[in-house]
């Protein structure tokens, strides 16, 4: 048995391994961010289609500043995506607490997290069947913000309750004892410990509403999303592509920092005294 | 147990019980505590003891209870928050996101105490349970007995009636138990504090008690002065919780006699002993002669075998450092006498005598209620 042991480790810490699970890390991660970096790089380019950056230029971003139409989807992606956080901050957080105090907490978020496994057209031409013609409302972005709610609110709750399972509820206890208010109980120390998962489930909130594109199609009545907006244009008008690049660009500048950001609330240590 | 006057009366419980769906936590527990009492819950885990310390501090809301008074005031239904008492949890349940001071300052802040005087009342609670210079650390860089320490001031600050302690010292080193009992002890002195602790250990309920109320299958089955518990246990499942090391059972053979005695056949011996069951002893009832360790006289040549005597041979002896267990056989099983040293054991050993006010005979039901 000790052999054998000795023999599995070995066998696992053989460089060879190592080398390869390193080199795999490095090839995902190559994968994930080089395209990207391309596409910012060739937002400079005077022939991006071509394949080659040079020459350089700055007329893709001094003709999408003179372009207007995708400023009207822009606002209302970010306005929705906005409302999108926010809301599964909240309802994770509540649903989560909820749920955690049942005594068999695990059917219930198994319940609660089966949708994810439902295609985005399918949910989406489900809620527009509901909605437009058996309720028979006008669709609009308040529709397209109720579908990606119910996208991302499951991985929301996923946070908040993993972050509870690890939260002692007897800290609950020692502050009602202490005196503490039901509402002094959560924001003295609920949500501090909570914090990182609750900002994440905002965070998640917003960056899955903003890049969603199947249920939107559905929901958007007559409205449009940035993503519903990049779409069309680079599928109808090779034209666009260009601009397309640019405003791409300028979206990971600026969430880059933001994010950044929000990891810096999420996650430094609590404020010392108030 | 004399039940302390009403004038003095700190704590009444009346008639508390509480079911967990189909389980009984509390049957019907009655308890009244006096102002600067040490009273221990004392019991094994499920006993109820938890149930009815959350249910004083309001932790729990109880399925029925007839009164729940801390000082004057009738606390059914107050929210914890607002009793007067606080709580040193089990594993100390210390808030990790804030220094040593700001889990002192907790109960004052949420008070609305100005910070510089909160600041001030945790740095003195601080200081009476010996970590002055410790107010800014972060709770992971304290060690077991220093959180202990915070948990206490944390409890303390607030100057509660009651200060409920559920198994305070059950993470701690042996050591350090040992020593947190006698500066918990100090403490309790020095503040006139009413002190309700849970533990399961009763050597910790003896060591540290006025008075303990041991629990079993959510009921009080005694509640007395420690000495008692050992002297007057009510029953065998009192005697053996203690730890009284001889337990010999038999059946009722007399009625209670004049003097509070009664006689106990054990089949192959006859023991006379002062009966402290509650009720009236019933001839050919279960019952057991309860003896501890230091009261049997050994015999040795040819000492009469009658009533209180058996025939004894020895066995081994376990050495405890301050005293010595000898082990002895007797027809009625094995039993356990101790003596300061092992000389005092005679070796021509031929009986073990128990005088009659040296031990009592209990009811041998386990766990029926005083």
């Amino acid at each position: 048995m000790r052999a054998g042991a000795a023999t599995d480790i070995a066998w696992q810490t053989r460089p060879i391994w190592r080398r390869l699970g390193m080199s795999s890390g490095l090839a995902v991660l190559a994968l994930a961010y080089l395209p990207i970096v391309w596409l910012m790089v060739m937002s400079f380019s005077a022939r991006p289609l071509s394949g080659v950056p040079y020459p350089l230029t700055l007329e893709w971003y001094l003709r999408m500043a003179a372009d207007t139409r995708w400023r009207a989807p822009m606002v209302s992606s970010i306005v929705i995506a906005v409302l999108v956080g926010i809301a599964c901050a909240l309802i994770g957080t509540f649903v989560g607490r909820g749920v955690m105090r049942l005594k068999r907490p695990g059917w219930v978020l198994g319940t609660a997290l089966l949708p994810l496994f439902v295609p985005g057209l399918t949910i989406g031409a489900a809620l527009f069947l509901f909605l437009r013609l058996d309720l028979g409302l006008r669709l609009g972005p308040w529709s397209v913000a109720l579908g990606h709610v119910l996208w991302a609110l499951p991985f929301a709750l996923l946070l908040v309750v993993v972050m509870l399972t690890r939260f002692d509820r007897r800290l609950i206890d020692a502050a009602r004892d202490l005196g503490a208010s039901p509402y002094q109980v959560f924001w003295l120390v609920e949500w501090p410990l909570l914090r990182p998962a609750i900002i994440g489930a905002a965070m998640f909130g917003f960056f899955l509403s903003f890049s969603e594109l199947p249920r939107s199609l559905f929901l958007r009545g007559t409205s449009t999303t940035m993503p519903i907006f990049q779409w069309a244009q680079a599928s109808d008008h090779q034209s666009y592509v260009p601009i397309s690049f640019a405003l791409a660009t300028i979206i990971v500048v600026v969430t880059i920092p933001l994010l950044a950001v929000f990891f810096f609330i999420a996650f430094r240590p609590a404020a010392s005294r108030s | 147990m004399t039940d302390p006057d009403a004038a003095e009366r700190v704590l009444e419980v009346a008639n508390a019980r509480h079911r967990y769906g189909d389980v009984i936590g509390l049957d019907d527990v009655s308890l009244s505590v006096r102002r600067g009492e040490f009273l221990t819950l004392l019991g094994q885990s499920g006993s109820g003891k938890t149930t009815l310390l959350r249910i004083i501090g309001g932790l729990e809301t109880p399925t029925s209870i007839a009164a729940l008074r801390i000082g004057d005031e009738d606390v059914r239904g107050v929210p914890a928050a607002r009793r007067d008492c606080s709580t040193v949890f089990q594993g100390y349940a210390l808030f990790p996101h804030m220094s040593v001071s700001e889990n002192v300052e907790f109960g004052l802040r949420v008070r609305g105490v100005a910070p510089a005087e909160r600041r001030r009342k945790a740095v003195s609670a601080l200081s009476l349970v010996r970590l002055s210079g410790k107010e800014d650390r972060r709770i992971h860089q304290l060690s077991g007995g220093e959180r202990q320490r915070v948990g206490l001031a944390r409890a303390l600050v607030t100057e509660p009636t009651i200060l409920l302690l559920d198994e305070p010292l059950g993470a701690l080193d042996e050591r350090l138990r040992i020593d947190m009992q006698v500066e918990l002890l100090a403490l309790q002195k020095q503040l006139g504090m009413t002190f309700i602790y849970v533990t399961h250990s009763q050597e910790e309920a003896i060591t540290m008690s006025d008075r303990i109320a041991l629990m079993h299958r959510g009921r009080i089955v005694q509640l007395a002065p420690p000495e008692d518990l050992f002297e007057k246990p009510v029953n065998r499942f009192v005697a053996d919780f203690m730890g009284v090391e001889n337990l010999i059972d038999g059946v009722i053979a007399s009625g209670l006699e004049e003097g509070g005695h009664v006689e106990l056949d054990a089949g192959t011996a006859r023991f006379r002993a002062r009966w402290t069951g509650v009720e009236e002893p019933e001839i050919g009832s279960g019952a057991t002669l309860v003896v501890r360790a230091e009261r049997p006289v050994m015999l040795s040549g040819s000492a009469a075998v009658g009533l209180n005597s058996v025939p004894a041979s020895l066995g081994s002896t376990i050495y405890k450092g301050a005293h010595v267990d000898q082990i002895v056989t007797t027809p009625v099983g094995p039993m356990t006498v101790r003596v300061l040293d092992r000389h005092a054991v005679p070796a021509s050993l031929s009986a073990v005598q128990v005088p009659p006010d040296a031990a009592c005979i209990v009811p041998n039901r386990g766990d029926h209620s005083s």
